[in-house]
Protein backbone atom coordinates (compact mmCIF):
# COMPACT_ATOMS: atom_id res chain seq x y z
CA UNK A 1 0.00 0.00 0.00
CA UNK A 2 2.92 2.27 0.68
CA UNK A 3 4.02 1.64 -2.85
CA UNK A 4 0.71 2.77 -4.27
CA UNK A 5 0.62 6.04 -2.35
CA UNK A 6 4.24 6.74 -3.16
CA UNK A 7 3.71 6.15 -6.85
CA UNK A 8 0.57 8.24 -6.92
CA UNK A 9 2.43 11.10 -5.34
CA UNK A 10 5.29 10.77 -7.77
CA UNK A 11 3.16 10.37 -10.88
CA UNK A 12 -0.20 12.01 -10.12
CA UNK A 13 -1.08 12.43 -13.78
CA UNK A 14 -0.44 8.92 -14.94
CA UNK A 15 -1.21 6.43 -12.16
CA UNK A 16 -4.65 5.37 -11.09
CA UNK A 17 -5.21 2.21 -9.15
CA UNK A 18 -7.64 -0.41 -10.35
CA UNK A 19 -8.33 -4.01 -9.57
CA UNK A 20 -7.81 -7.11 -11.55
CA UNK A 21 -10.22 -9.91 -10.83
CA UNK A 22 -9.05 -11.25 -7.47
CA UNK A 23 -7.06 -14.29 -8.31
CA UNK A 24 -6.79 -17.41 -6.29
CA UNK A 25 -3.22 -17.78 -7.38
CA UNK A 26 -1.58 -14.43 -7.06
CA UNK A 27 -2.52 -12.88 -3.75
CA UNK A 28 -0.59 -9.65 -3.76
CA UNK A 29 -1.12 -8.12 -7.14
CA UNK A 30 -1.19 -4.40 -7.59
CA UNK A 31 -2.95 -3.05 -10.61
CA UNK A 32 -2.25 0.33 -12.11
CA UNK A 33 -4.02 1.95 -14.98
CA UNK A 34 -1.77 4.41 -16.69
CA UNK A 35 -2.57 7.36 -18.86
CA UNK A 36 0.88 7.13 -20.27
CA UNK A 37 3.78 4.89 -19.47
CA UNK A 38 6.57 7.28 -18.55
CA UNK A 39 10.02 5.79 -18.44
CA UNK A 40 10.58 7.50 -15.09
CA UNK A 41 7.82 5.39 -13.59
CA UNK A 42 9.34 2.23 -14.94
CA UNK A 43 12.70 3.31 -13.62
CA UNK A 44 11.26 3.84 -10.15
CA UNK A 45 9.72 0.39 -10.25
CA UNK A 46 12.73 -1.33 -11.72
CA UNK A 47 15.68 0.07 -9.88
CA UNK A 48 14.53 2.03 -6.84
CA UNK A 49 15.74 0.47 -3.65
CA UNK A 50 12.31 0.06 -2.05
CA UNK A 51 10.42 -1.46 -4.92
CA UNK A 52 12.93 -3.48 -6.86
CA UNK A 53 10.57 -4.93 -9.38
CA UNK A 54 13.52 -6.63 -10.98
CA UNK A 55 11.60 -9.53 -12.43
CA UNK A 56 10.03 -9.11 -15.82
CA UNK A 57 7.18 -11.54 -16.23
CA UNK A 58 5.14 -10.59 -19.21
CA UNK A 59 4.04 -7.85 -21.55
CA UNK A 60 1.07 -8.25 -23.82
CA UNK A 61 -1.78 -6.37 -25.42
CA UNK A 62 -5.48 -6.68 -26.04
CA UNK A 63 -7.81 -5.04 -28.50
CA UNK A 64 -11.34 -3.73 -27.91
CA UNK A 65 -12.41 -1.83 -31.02
CA UNK A 66 -15.53 -0.46 -29.29
CA UNK A 67 -13.41 1.70 -27.00
CA UNK A 68 -11.97 4.92 -28.36
CA UNK A 69 -8.71 3.83 -26.81
CA UNK A 70 -8.83 0.36 -28.21
CA UNK A 71 -5.46 -1.12 -27.30
CA UNK A 72 -4.47 -2.07 -23.79
CA UNK A 73 -0.82 -2.75 -23.13
CA UNK A 74 -0.33 -4.88 -20.05
CA UNK A 75 2.95 -5.21 -18.28
CA UNK A 76 3.49 -7.63 -15.47
CA UNK A 77 6.46 -7.04 -13.20
CA UNK A 78 7.46 -8.74 -10.02
CA UNK A 79 9.72 -8.19 -7.10
CA UNK A 80 10.90 -11.29 -5.43
CA UNK A 81 9.48 -10.62 -2.02
CA UNK A 82 6.09 -11.61 -3.36
CA UNK A 83 4.62 -8.43 -4.83
CA UNK A 84 3.69 -8.00 -8.42
CA UNK A 85 2.45 -5.05 -10.41
CA UNK A 86 0.28 -4.92 -13.46
CA UNK A 87 0.70 -1.76 -15.48
CA UNK A 88 -2.07 -1.14 -17.96
CA UNK A 89 -1.92 1.58 -20.52
CA UNK A 90 -4.64 2.26 -23.04
CA UNK A 91 -3.80 3.50 -26.52
CA UNK A 92 -6.02 4.84 -29.27
CA UNK A 93 -5.97 3.53 -32.80
CA UNK A 94 -4.57 6.72 -34.25
CA UNK A 95 -1.75 6.97 -31.77
CA UNK A 96 -0.80 3.41 -30.98
CA UNK A 97 2.66 3.95 -29.62
CA UNK A 98 4.28 3.86 -26.24
CA UNK A 99 7.62 3.65 -24.49
CA UNK A 100 9.62 0.48 -24.71
CA UNK A 101 10.67 -1.20 -21.49
CA UNK A 102 13.71 -2.74 -23.08
CA UNK A 103 16.14 -0.44 -21.31
CA UNK A 104 15.08 -1.85 -17.96
CA UNK A 105 14.02 -5.34 -18.88
CA UNK A 106 15.87 -7.14 -21.64
CA UNK A 107 13.05 -9.65 -21.82
CA UNK A 108 10.68 -6.96 -23.06
CA UNK A 109 12.43 -7.04 -26.44
CA UNK A 110 10.61 -10.03 -27.85
CA UNK A 111 7.40 -9.31 -25.97
CA UNK A 112 7.20 -5.91 -27.61
CA UNK A 113 8.13 -7.33 -30.98
CA UNK A 114 5.23 -9.70 -30.57
CA UNK A 115 2.85 -6.89 -29.64
CA UNK A 116 4.01 -4.96 -32.68
CA UNK A 117 3.59 -8.03 -34.85
CA UNK A 118 0.12 -8.87 -33.58
CA UNK A 119 -1.39 -5.44 -32.94
CA UNK A 120 0.74 -2.93 -34.79
CA UNK A 121 1.59 -0.96 -31.66
CA UNK A 122 4.88 0.89 -31.92
CA UNK A 123 7.43 1.23 -29.16
CA UNK A 124 9.74 4.17 -28.68
CA UNK A 125 13.31 3.24 -27.96
CA UNK A 126 13.02 -0.37 -29.02
CA UNK A 127 16.26 -1.66 -30.47
CA UNK A 128 14.88 -4.01 -33.08
CA UNK A 129 11.19 -3.64 -33.79
CA UNK A 130 10.48 -6.31 -36.41
CA UNK A 131 7.83 -8.92 -36.87
CA UNK A 132 8.54 -12.04 -34.91
CA UNK A 133 5.91 -14.77 -35.07
CA UNK A 134 4.31 -14.23 -38.45
CA UNK A 135 5.80 -15.22 -41.77
CA UNK A 136 8.45 -13.22 -43.58
CA UNK A 137 6.61 -10.58 -45.57
CA UNK A 138 3.35 -10.92 -43.68
CA UNK A 139 0.91 -8.04 -43.88
CA UNK A 140 -1.68 -6.96 -41.34
CA UNK A 141 -1.97 -7.35 -37.58
CA UNK A 142 -3.57 -10.69 -36.81
CA UNK A 143 -4.73 -10.22 -33.24
CA UNK A 144 -6.66 -7.07 -33.99
CA UNK A 145 -10.36 -7.76 -33.84
CA UNK A 146 -10.91 -6.55 -37.38
CA UNK A 147 -8.51 -9.13 -38.77
CA UNK A 148 -10.48 -12.18 -39.92
CA UNK A 149 -9.71 -15.54 -38.34
CA UNK A 150 -8.87 -17.03 -41.71
CA UNK A 151 -6.54 -14.21 -42.68
CA UNK A 152 -6.47 -12.77 -46.18
CA UNK A 153 -4.10 -14.99 -48.12
CA UNK A 154 -3.32 -18.65 -48.44
CA UNK A 155 -0.02 -20.11 -49.54
CA UNK A 156 0.54 -23.25 -51.57
CA UNK A 157 3.34 -24.81 -53.52
CA UNK A 158 2.78 -24.69 -57.24
CA UNK A 159 4.09 -27.76 -59.04
CA UNK A 160 3.94 -25.88 -62.35
CA UNK A 161 5.83 -22.81 -61.32
CA UNK A 162 7.97 -24.71 -58.79
CA UNK A 163 7.53 -21.96 -56.26
CA UNK A 164 5.26 -20.82 -53.45
CA UNK A 165 2.12 -19.11 -54.60
CA UNK A 166 0.25 -16.61 -52.44
CA UNK A 167 -3.40 -16.11 -53.32
CA UNK A 168 -6.54 -14.82 -51.59
CA UNK A 169 -8.19 -17.30 -49.25
CA UNK A 170 -10.94 -19.40 -50.68
CA UNK A 171 -13.44 -21.46 -48.73
CA UNK A 172 -15.83 -24.13 -49.88
CA UNK A 173 -17.92 -23.34 -46.84
CA UNK A 174 -18.00 -20.18 -44.78
CA UNK A 175 -16.69 -20.34 -41.27
CA UNK A 176 -19.56 -20.79 -38.83
CA UNK A 177 -19.35 -18.62 -35.78
CA UNK A 178 -22.19 -20.26 -33.80
CA UNK A 179 -23.37 -16.92 -32.51
CA UNK A 180 -26.87 -17.06 -31.21
CA UNK A 181 -28.82 -15.63 -28.31
CA UNK A 182 -27.81 -16.88 -24.94
CA UNK A 183 -30.59 -17.47 -22.41
CA UNK A 184 -27.99 -18.00 -19.72
CA UNK A 185 -26.46 -14.66 -20.34
CA UNK A 186 -26.77 -13.24 -16.85
CA UNK A 187 -26.47 -16.50 -14.99
CA UNK A 188 -23.23 -15.60 -13.28
CA UNK A 189 -23.02 -11.90 -13.90
CA UNK B 1 54.06 -25.36 -53.84
CA UNK B 2 53.99 -21.65 -54.01
CA UNK B 3 55.49 -19.63 -51.29
CA UNK B 4 52.69 -17.51 -49.85
CA UNK B 5 54.21 -15.95 -46.83
CA UNK B 6 51.86 -13.67 -44.86
CA UNK B 7 53.98 -10.65 -45.49
CA UNK B 8 53.44 -10.85 -49.23
CA UNK B 9 49.68 -11.47 -49.36
CA UNK B 10 47.87 -10.16 -46.28
CA UNK B 11 44.97 -12.50 -45.52
CA UNK B 12 41.68 -10.97 -44.56
CA UNK B 13 39.59 -12.92 -42.07
CA UNK B 14 35.88 -12.87 -42.71
CA UNK B 15 33.20 -13.91 -40.29
CA UNK B 16 31.10 -16.82 -41.30
CA UNK B 17 27.32 -16.74 -41.19
CA UNK B 18 25.66 -20.04 -40.66
CA UNK B 19 22.03 -20.95 -40.96
CA UNK B 20 21.27 -23.37 -38.15
CA UNK B 21 17.95 -25.05 -38.84
CA UNK B 22 14.99 -24.81 -39.31
CA UNK B 23 15.41 -28.51 -39.95
CA UNK B 24 18.13 -29.53 -37.56
CA UNK B 25 17.78 -32.42 -35.17
CA UNK B 26 19.41 -30.48 -32.33
CA UNK B 27 17.16 -27.48 -32.81
CA UNK B 28 14.32 -29.25 -30.97
CA UNK B 29 11.82 -28.41 -33.65
CA UNK B 30 11.67 -25.58 -36.10
CA UNK B 31 14.23 -23.09 -34.90
CA UNK B 32 16.03 -21.07 -37.48
CA UNK B 33 19.14 -19.68 -35.91
CA UNK B 34 21.35 -17.32 -37.87
CA UNK B 35 24.74 -17.72 -36.30
CA UNK B 36 27.70 -15.52 -37.01
CA UNK B 37 30.96 -17.25 -36.37
CA UNK B 38 34.50 -16.16 -36.04
CA UNK B 39 36.32 -19.39 -36.58
CA UNK B 40 34.33 -21.65 -34.33
CA UNK B 41 33.42 -19.02 -31.76
CA UNK B 42 29.91 -17.62 -31.78
CA UNK B 43 29.70 -13.88 -32.24
CA UNK B 44 25.99 -13.52 -32.78
CA UNK B 45 23.09 -15.89 -32.68
CA UNK B 46 19.77 -14.61 -33.83
CA UNK B 47 16.75 -16.88 -33.56
CA UNK B 48 14.03 -16.63 -36.18
CA UNK B 49 10.92 -18.09 -34.65
CA UNK B 50 7.33 -18.40 -35.73
CA UNK B 51 7.68 -21.33 -38.08
CA UNK B 52 5.20 -23.23 -35.94
CA UNK B 53 2.92 -20.27 -35.31
CA UNK B 54 -0.67 -21.47 -35.38
CA UNK B 55 -2.40 -18.41 -34.00
CA UNK B 56 -3.64 -20.15 -30.87
CA UNK B 57 -4.50 -16.88 -29.18
CA UNK B 58 -6.62 -15.80 -32.13
CA UNK B 59 -8.30 -19.18 -32.40
CA UNK B 60 -9.23 -19.14 -28.73
CA UNK B 61 -11.23 -15.97 -29.30
CA UNK B 62 -13.46 -17.93 -31.65
CA UNK B 63 -13.96 -21.00 -29.48
CA UNK B 64 -16.08 -21.59 -26.42
CA UNK B 65 -14.24 -22.11 -23.18
CA UNK B 66 -14.50 -25.87 -23.43
CA UNK B 67 -13.49 -25.96 -27.08
CA UNK B 68 -10.49 -23.83 -26.31
CA UNK B 69 -9.06 -26.19 -23.74
CA UNK B 70 -7.41 -28.77 -26.02
CA UNK B 71 -5.41 -26.04 -27.71
CA UNK B 72 -3.42 -25.78 -24.52
CA UNK B 73 -2.30 -29.38 -24.72
CA UNK B 74 -0.83 -28.63 -28.08
CA UNK B 75 1.28 -25.67 -27.01
CA UNK B 76 4.07 -27.32 -25.14
CA UNK B 77 3.47 -30.86 -26.29
CA UNK B 78 5.65 -32.46 -23.65
CA UNK B 79 3.94 -30.92 -20.63
CA UNK B 80 0.35 -31.07 -21.69
CA UNK B 81 -1.62 -31.21 -18.47
CA UNK B 82 0.31 -28.38 -16.83
CA UNK B 83 -0.95 -25.97 -19.45
CA UNK B 84 -4.57 -26.93 -19.57
CA UNK B 85 -4.39 -26.60 -15.80
CA UNK B 86 -3.31 -22.97 -16.04
CA UNK B 87 -6.18 -22.26 -18.41
CA UNK B 88 -8.65 -24.03 -16.14
CA UNK B 89 -7.44 -22.05 -13.14
CA UNK B 90 -8.01 -18.83 -15.06
CA UNK B 91 -11.53 -19.80 -16.10
CA UNK B 92 -12.36 -21.11 -12.63
CA UNK B 93 -11.04 -17.90 -11.22
CA UNK B 94 -13.45 -15.84 -13.29
CA UNK B 95 -16.30 -18.16 -12.38
CA UNK B 96 -15.36 -18.19 -8.67
CA UNK B 97 -15.20 -21.92 -8.76
CA UNK B 98 -13.28 -24.24 -6.50
CA UNK B 99 -13.01 -27.84 -7.64
CA UNK B 100 -13.60 -30.59 -5.07
CA UNK B 101 -10.69 -31.74 -2.98
CA UNK B 102 -10.34 -35.08 -4.72
CA UNK B 103 -10.05 -33.31 -8.05
CA UNK B 104 -7.37 -31.04 -6.62
CA UNK B 105 -5.32 -33.97 -5.38
CA UNK B 106 -5.66 -35.81 -8.66
CA UNK B 107 -4.65 -32.64 -10.48
CA UNK B 108 -1.49 -32.39 -8.42
CA UNK B 109 -0.66 -36.05 -9.05
CA UNK B 110 -0.98 -35.55 -12.78
CA UNK B 111 0.78 -32.21 -12.74
CA UNK B 112 3.77 -33.84 -11.12
CA UNK B 113 3.65 -36.79 -13.50
CA UNK B 114 3.72 -34.17 -16.23
CA UNK B 115 6.76 -32.59 -14.65
CA UNK B 116 8.49 -35.95 -14.79
CA UNK B 117 7.41 -36.36 -18.39
CA UNK B 118 8.87 -33.00 -19.31
CA UNK B 119 12.09 -33.19 -17.36
CA UNK B 120 12.79 -36.68 -18.65
CA UNK B 121 12.62 -35.38 -22.17
CA UNK B 122 14.63 -32.31 -21.23
CA UNK B 123 17.45 -34.26 -19.64
CA UNK B 124 17.30 -37.13 -22.12
CA UNK B 125 17.38 -35.07 -25.26
CA UNK B 126 19.90 -32.69 -23.78
CA UNK B 127 22.20 -35.64 -23.19
CA UNK B 128 21.50 -36.86 -26.70
CA UNK B 129 22.40 -33.49 -28.19
CA UNK B 130 25.63 -33.44 -26.26
CA UNK B 131 26.47 -36.96 -27.32
CA UNK B 132 25.19 -39.46 -24.76
CA UNK B 133 22.62 -41.64 -26.45
CA UNK B 134 21.96 -44.16 -23.69
CA UNK B 135 20.05 -42.04 -21.14
CA UNK B 136 17.74 -40.92 -23.92
CA UNK B 137 16.69 -44.50 -24.57
CA UNK B 138 16.15 -45.16 -20.88
CA UNK B 139 14.08 -42.09 -20.21
CA UNK B 140 11.89 -42.62 -23.24
CA UNK B 141 10.91 -45.97 -21.86
CA UNK B 142 9.86 -44.22 -18.65
CA UNK B 143 8.01 -41.55 -20.57
CA UNK B 144 6.05 -44.26 -22.31
CA UNK B 145 4.93 -45.55 -18.91
CA UNK B 146 3.90 -42.07 -17.88
CA UNK B 147 1.94 -41.58 -21.05
CA UNK B 148 0.20 -44.84 -20.31
CA UNK B 149 -1.10 -43.22 -17.11
CA UNK B 150 -2.36 -40.36 -19.22
CA UNK B 151 -4.05 -42.82 -21.49
CA UNK B 152 -5.72 -44.67 -18.67
CA UNK B 153 -7.38 -41.57 -17.25
CA UNK B 154 -8.18 -39.67 -20.40
CA UNK B 155 -7.94 -42.04 -23.35
CA UNK B 156 -5.16 -40.07 -24.99
CA UNK B 157 -1.45 -40.67 -24.68
CA UNK B 158 -0.40 -37.08 -24.99
CA UNK B 159 -3.11 -34.51 -25.56
CA UNK B 160 -5.14 -35.52 -22.57
CA UNK B 161 -7.62 -32.66 -22.04
CA UNK B 162 -8.00 -34.25 -18.63
CA UNK B 163 -8.31 -31.17 -16.46
CA UNK B 164 -11.44 -29.19 -17.25
CA UNK B 165 -12.87 -26.02 -15.74
CA UNK B 166 -14.57 -27.21 -12.57
CA UNK B 167 -12.65 -30.43 -12.08
CA UNK B 168 -11.58 -33.34 -14.22
CA UNK B 169 -12.93 -35.20 -17.21
CA UNK B 170 -13.41 -38.47 -15.39
CA UNK B 171 -12.48 -40.25 -12.23
CA UNK B 172 -9.46 -42.52 -12.27
CA UNK B 173 -9.87 -46.19 -13.18
CA UNK B 174 -9.44 -48.86 -10.53
CA UNK B 175 -5.88 -49.84 -9.76
CA UNK B 176 -4.31 -46.71 -11.20
CA UNK B 177 -3.04 -45.35 -7.91
CA UNK B 178 -1.31 -48.60 -7.11
CA UNK B 179 0.39 -48.59 -10.49
CA UNK B 180 1.52 -45.00 -10.05
CA UNK B 181 2.93 -45.94 -6.67
CA UNK B 182 4.80 -48.87 -8.18
CA UNK B 183 6.07 -46.69 -10.97
CA UNK B 184 7.36 -44.14 -8.47
CA UNK B 185 9.30 -46.66 -6.44
CA UNK B 186 10.85 -48.16 -9.56
CA UNK B 187 11.50 -44.79 -11.10
CA UNK B 188 13.86 -43.71 -8.34
CA UNK B 189 16.25 -46.39 -9.53
CA UNK B 190 15.96 -45.18 -13.13
CA UNK B 191 16.86 -41.70 -11.98
CA UNK B 192 19.87 -43.08 -10.15
CA UNK B 193 20.93 -44.83 -13.33
CA UNK B 194 20.64 -41.66 -15.37
CA UNK B 195 22.60 -39.82 -12.76
CA UNK B 196 25.24 -42.51 -12.62
CA UNK B 197 25.63 -42.13 -16.36
CA UNK B 198 25.76 -38.35 -16.47
CA UNK B 199 26.38 -36.48 -13.24
CA UNK B 200 29.94 -37.60 -12.72
CA UNK B 201 30.67 -38.16 -16.38
CA UNK B 202 33.79 -36.31 -17.45
CA UNK B 203 32.58 -35.51 -20.97
CA UNK B 204 29.18 -34.40 -19.74
CA UNK B 205 30.78 -32.12 -17.18
CA UNK B 206 33.27 -30.72 -19.67
CA UNK B 207 30.49 -29.87 -22.07
CA UNK B 208 28.17 -28.35 -19.47
CA UNK B 209 30.12 -26.68 -16.70
CA UNK B 210 30.72 -23.02 -17.39
CA UNK B 211 28.61 -23.03 -20.53
CA UNK B 212 25.65 -20.69 -20.84
CA UNK B 213 26.17 -18.90 -17.56
CA UNK B 214 23.34 -16.54 -16.63
CA UNK B 215 23.57 -14.34 -13.57
CA UNK B 216 20.55 -13.98 -11.33
CA UNK B 217 20.04 -10.33 -12.30
CA UNK B 218 20.14 -11.15 -15.99
CA UNK B 219 17.82 -14.09 -15.51
CA UNK B 220 15.22 -11.85 -13.86
CA UNK B 221 15.57 -9.17 -16.49
CA UNK B 222 15.19 -11.69 -19.30
CA UNK B 223 11.99 -13.00 -17.76
CA UNK B 224 13.40 -16.43 -16.97
CA UNK B 225 11.37 -18.78 -14.82
CA UNK B 226 11.33 -22.35 -13.65
CA UNK B 227 14.57 -24.36 -13.68
CA UNK B 228 16.26 -21.66 -15.76
CA UNK B 229 15.73 -19.13 -13.00
CA UNK B 230 16.45 -21.52 -10.16
CA UNK B 231 19.59 -22.66 -11.92
CA UNK B 232 20.82 -19.08 -11.58
CA UNK B 233 20.26 -19.16 -7.86
CA UNK B 234 16.88 -17.48 -7.44
CA UNK B 235 14.69 -19.59 -5.18
CA UNK B 236 11.43 -18.86 -6.93
CA UNK B 237 8.82 -21.54 -7.33
CA UNK B 238 5.19 -20.57 -7.76
CA UNK B 239 4.14 -23.78 -6.10
CA UNK B 240 5.76 -22.43 -2.95
CA UNK B 241 5.14 -18.73 -3.34
CA UNK B 242 1.49 -18.83 -4.39
CA UNK B 243 0.41 -22.37 -3.66
CA UNK B 244 -2.44 -23.44 -5.89
CA UNK B 245 -4.46 -26.65 -5.62
CA UNK B 246 -3.08 -28.64 -2.69
CA UNK B 247 0.61 -27.79 -3.02
CA UNK B 248 0.47 -26.09 0.39
CA UNK B 249 -0.31 -29.48 1.94
CA UNK B 250 2.63 -31.18 0.29
CA UNK B 251 6.16 -31.10 1.60
CA UNK B 252 8.77 -30.61 -1.07
CA UNK B 253 11.98 -28.69 -1.50
CA UNK B 254 13.05 -26.16 -4.07
CA UNK B 255 16.53 -26.56 -5.47
CA UNK B 256 18.66 -23.72 -6.68
CA UNK B 257 21.87 -23.71 -8.64
CA UNK B 258 24.99 -21.91 -7.63
CA UNK B 259 26.75 -20.89 -10.83
CA UNK B 260 23.90 -20.54 -13.30
CA UNK B 261 25.49 -22.75 -15.93
CA UNK B 262 24.06 -25.66 -17.88
CA UNK B 263 25.27 -28.21 -15.38
CA UNK B 264 23.42 -26.47 -12.53
CA UNK B 265 20.24 -26.44 -14.52
CA UNK B 266 20.66 -30.11 -15.28
CA UNK B 267 21.03 -30.85 -11.58
CA UNK B 268 18.03 -28.67 -10.72
CA UNK B 269 15.91 -30.66 -13.16
CA UNK B 270 17.09 -33.95 -11.75
CA UNK B 271 16.36 -32.95 -8.18
CA UNK B 272 13.00 -31.57 -9.18
CA UNK B 273 12.09 -34.99 -10.48
CA UNK B 274 12.92 -36.52 -7.12
CA UNK B 275 10.80 -33.88 -5.40
CA UNK B 276 7.96 -34.59 -7.82
CA UNK B 277 8.08 -38.20 -6.73
CA UNK B 278 7.79 -37.06 -3.13
CA UNK B 279 4.77 -34.93 -3.93
CA UNK B 280 3.11 -37.74 -5.86
CA UNK B 281 3.61 -40.20 -3.00
CA UNK B 282 2.12 -37.73 -0.53
CA UNK B 283 -0.89 -37.11 -2.73
CA UNK B 284 -1.42 -40.81 -3.29
CA UNK B 285 -1.48 -41.31 0.46
CA UNK B 286 -3.80 -38.39 1.15
CA UNK B 287 -6.21 -38.71 -1.79
CA UNK B 288 -9.73 -38.32 -0.38
CA UNK B 289 -12.90 -39.85 -1.77
CA UNK B 290 -15.52 -37.61 -3.29
CA UNK B 291 -16.54 -35.84 -6.46
CA UNK B 292 -14.16 -35.01 -9.24
CA UNK B 293 -16.22 -32.12 -10.65
CA UNK B 294 -18.17 -29.28 -9.15
CA UNK B 295 -21.82 -30.13 -8.93
CA UNK B 296 -23.09 -27.34 -11.16
CA UNK B 297 -24.86 -28.55 -14.28
CA UNK B 298 -24.49 -25.19 -15.97
CA UNK B 299 -20.71 -25.62 -15.92
CA UNK B 300 -19.90 -29.31 -15.91
CA UNK B 301 -21.53 -32.07 -17.92
CA UNK B 302 -23.97 -34.51 -16.32
CA UNK B 303 -23.07 -38.17 -16.10
CA UNK B 304 -23.84 -40.34 -19.11
CA UNK B 305 -26.17 -42.53 -17.07
CA UNK B 306 -28.33 -39.59 -16.05
CA UNK B 307 -28.75 -38.51 -19.62
CA UNK B 308 -30.54 -41.77 -20.39
CA UNK B 309 -33.52 -40.99 -18.23
CA UNK B 310 -33.37 -37.35 -17.20
CA UNK B 311 -34.57 -34.82 -19.75
CA UNK B 312 -32.94 -32.03 -17.78
CA UNK B 313 -29.55 -33.73 -17.96
CA UNK B 314 -29.92 -34.25 -21.68
CA UNK B 315 -30.64 -30.56 -22.18
CA UNK B 316 -27.75 -29.56 -20.01
CA UNK B 317 -25.41 -31.81 -21.92
CA UNK B 318 -26.59 -30.46 -25.23
CA UNK B 319 -26.35 -26.85 -24.19
CA UNK B 320 -22.94 -27.30 -22.62
CA UNK B 321 -21.37 -28.88 -25.66
CA UNK B 322 -22.94 -26.63 -28.27
CA UNK B 323 -23.07 -23.25 -26.67
CA UNK B 324 -20.73 -23.72 -23.73
CA UNK B 325 -21.02 -21.91 -20.45
CA UNK B 326 -20.89 -18.18 -20.10
CA UNK B 327 -18.24 -16.54 -17.99
CA UNK B 328 -19.02 -13.24 -16.28
CA UNK B 329 -17.36 -10.00 -17.25
CA UNK B 330 -13.84 -9.79 -15.92
CA UNK B 331 -10.22 -10.38 -16.63
CA UNK B 332 -7.66 -12.44 -14.85
CA UNK B 333 -4.06 -13.45 -15.14
CA UNK B 334 -3.08 -16.78 -13.67
CA UNK B 335 0.38 -18.21 -13.74
CA UNK B 336 1.43 -21.66 -12.66
CA UNK B 337 4.74 -23.40 -12.29
CA UNK B 338 4.72 -25.49 -15.43
CA UNK B 339 7.72 -27.83 -15.84
CA UNK B 340 9.48 -25.40 -18.16
CA UNK B 341 8.79 -22.37 -16.03
CA UNK B 342 6.06 -19.91 -15.38
CA UNK B 343 3.14 -20.54 -17.67
CA UNK B 344 0.71 -17.66 -17.55
CA UNK B 345 -2.77 -17.35 -18.97
CA UNK B 346 -4.62 -14.07 -19.22
CA UNK B 347 -8.32 -14.41 -19.96
CA UNK B 348 -10.63 -11.49 -20.59
CA UNK B 349 -14.31 -12.43 -20.53
CA UNK B 350 -17.26 -10.31 -21.59
CA UNK B 351 -20.09 -12.43 -20.23
CA UNK B 352 -20.49 -14.57 -23.34
CA UNK B 353 -19.34 -18.14 -23.78
CA UNK B 354 -16.13 -17.16 -25.55
CA UNK B 355 -13.15 -15.23 -24.23
CA UNK B 356 -12.51 -11.86 -25.84
CA UNK B 357 -8.79 -12.17 -25.37
CA UNK B 358 -6.61 -14.99 -24.20
CA UNK B 359 -2.94 -14.35 -23.76
CA UNK B 360 -0.55 -17.22 -23.26
CA UNK B 361 2.74 -16.54 -21.57
CA UNK B 362 5.06 -19.29 -22.63
CA UNK B 363 8.23 -19.69 -20.57
CA UNK B 364 10.22 -20.92 -23.58
CA UNK B 365 9.58 -17.70 -25.48
CA UNK B 366 11.49 -15.70 -22.91
CA UNK B 367 14.19 -18.32 -22.51
CA UNK B 368 14.90 -18.53 -26.20
CA UNK B 369 15.52 -14.83 -26.61
CA UNK B 370 18.47 -15.14 -24.25
CA UNK B 371 20.19 -17.62 -26.55
CA UNK B 372 22.60 -15.03 -27.87
CA UNK B 373 23.41 -13.88 -24.36
CA UNK B 374 24.07 -17.46 -23.29
CA UNK B 375 26.08 -18.65 -26.25
CA UNK B 376 28.14 -15.59 -27.13
CA UNK B 377 31.84 -16.37 -27.05
CA UNK B 378 31.28 -20.10 -26.85
CA UNK B 379 31.91 -22.65 -29.56
CA UNK B 380 29.38 -23.54 -32.19
CA UNK B 381 28.85 -26.92 -30.56
CA UNK B 382 27.88 -25.19 -27.33
CA UNK B 383 24.85 -23.66 -29.01
CA UNK B 384 23.42 -27.14 -29.02
CA UNK B 385 24.10 -27.42 -25.31
CA UNK B 386 22.38 -24.11 -24.68
CA UNK B 387 19.31 -25.05 -26.71
CA UNK B 388 19.21 -28.31 -24.79
CA UNK B 389 19.45 -26.65 -21.41
CA UNK B 390 16.75 -24.17 -22.28
CA UNK B 391 14.42 -27.07 -22.89
CA UNK B 392 12.85 -25.39 -25.87
CA UNK B 393 9.65 -26.70 -27.38
CA UNK B 394 8.41 -24.80 -30.35
CA UNK B 395 4.77 -25.49 -29.77
CA UNK B 396 4.82 -23.00 -26.93
CA UNK B 397 7.42 -20.58 -28.25
CA UNK B 398 5.50 -19.97 -31.45
CA UNK B 399 1.98 -20.56 -30.12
Amino acid sequence: MRLITALQQLFPTSVTVGTLHPTAVETSQLFFSLRQRPLALIRVLAISYYHRFAGFVDEFASDTPANPKRFKIFCYLRNFVGQSVFLVETLSHGDARTNSLETFYVGANWAEREIFDMFGVLFYGHSDLRRILTDYGFEGFPLRKDFPLSGYVQIRYSEVGRRLVTEPVEFNQNYRYFEYGNPWFNKHA
Amino acid sequence: MRNNSPSLSPTSVKNFSLNFGPQHPAAHGVLRLVVELSGEAVLRAEPHIGLLHRGTEKLLEYKTYIQGLPYFDRLDYVSMIAQEHAYCLAVENLLDLVPPLRAQYLRVIFLELTRLLNHLLAVGSHALDVGALTPFLWVFEEREKLMEFYERVSGARMHAAYIRPGGLTADIPAGLLEDIHQFCSAFKVRLDEVEEMLTGNRIWKNRLIGVGVVSAVDALSFGFSGPMLRGSGVAWDLRKVNPYEVYDRCAFDVFVGQYGDCYDRYLVRLYEMRESLRVIEQCLAALPAGHIRVDDRKLTPPSRAFMKFSMESLIHHFKLYTEGFSVPLGETYVSVEAPKGEFGVYVAADGSSRPTRCRIRAPGFYHLQAIEHMSKGHMLADIVTVIGTQDIVFGEVDR
